[in-house]
């Protein structure tokens, strides 16, 4: 096991480096969207984005207490446990990515116009956001 | 599965992975938002495209090397039996 400081920062540290990674993902490609095509398509991509993280946000918080299960049954050396869980959650997640999508899909203009996003935003956060619920189901499996 | 991967304990092979995915979208932005080279000029949308074909090739490898290492992570066919 060893001293809990320096395991704690061991740990955190890849953590802290991959949060600091997106923060940089973030920023280069509204750099580029910015710059291509210009404040409108930033603001399509800021509004769109606050409506992606909504809908992951709310599926995250179950993911966070799968992963605790997972933790505590390794921790508990119950290789089987920890099986059962993997294989609850990954059928559980894909089956809710999924309905995150549709349901994502086919509220996007509705939760725009409640967003009261501006009108010249408004079809381009449109064309951002049905690629990104189209692609729902892989990202949200490859981040949790 | 970067989340579930540092719930087993291992945060450092996430963190690659991170390189990996960041690195693709980061590069693929531009690449599809003008159109530069073989790549469709797909504007706002290329943005986003960029995101998902980042993601999905990280996570396609990231499983190729989970179920190499036998993680716990993966659900293999002997384990449907229980």
């Amino acid at each position: 096991m060893g001293p809990i400081g320096k395991t704690l920062i061991t740990f955190a540290l890849p953590v802290l480096g991959s949060n600091i990674l997106q923060s940089l993902n973030g920023s280069a490609n509204a750099f580029w969207v910015s710059r291509v095509l210009g404040e409108a398509g930033l603001t399509a991509t800021n509004n769109a984005n606050q409506i992606f993280f909504m809908m992951l946000g709310a599926a995250f918080g179950v993911t966070m207490a799968a992963n605790i299960m997972i933790g505590q049954a390794i921790g508990a050396r119950d290789e089987a446990l920890a099986k059962k869980v993997v294989g609850t959650a990954t059928t559980f997640f894909i089956a809710i990515s999924v309905l995150i999508g549709v349901a994502g899909g086919t509220l996007t203009p509705h939760i725009l116009d409640a967003m009261r996003t501006p009108p010249d935003a408004r079809a381009d956060a449109i064309a951002y956001l049905r690629v990104i619920f189209a692609a729902i189901p892989f990202m949200y499996f490859f981040n949790s | 599965m970067m989340m579930a991967q540092r719930g087993t304990g291992d945060s450092r092979t996430p963190f690659y992975f991170a390189l990996v995915q960041v690195g693709l979208d980061i590069v693929l932005n531009p690449l599809l938002i003008m159109g530069i080279g073989p790549f469709p000029k797909m504007g706002i949308a290329g943005s986003a495209t960029a995101t998902l074909v980042a993601q999905t090739i990280t996570l396609a490898v990231m499983l190729i090397h989970l179920y190499r290492q036998r993680s716990i992570l993966v659900v293999r066919p002997a384990d449907w039996r229980c």
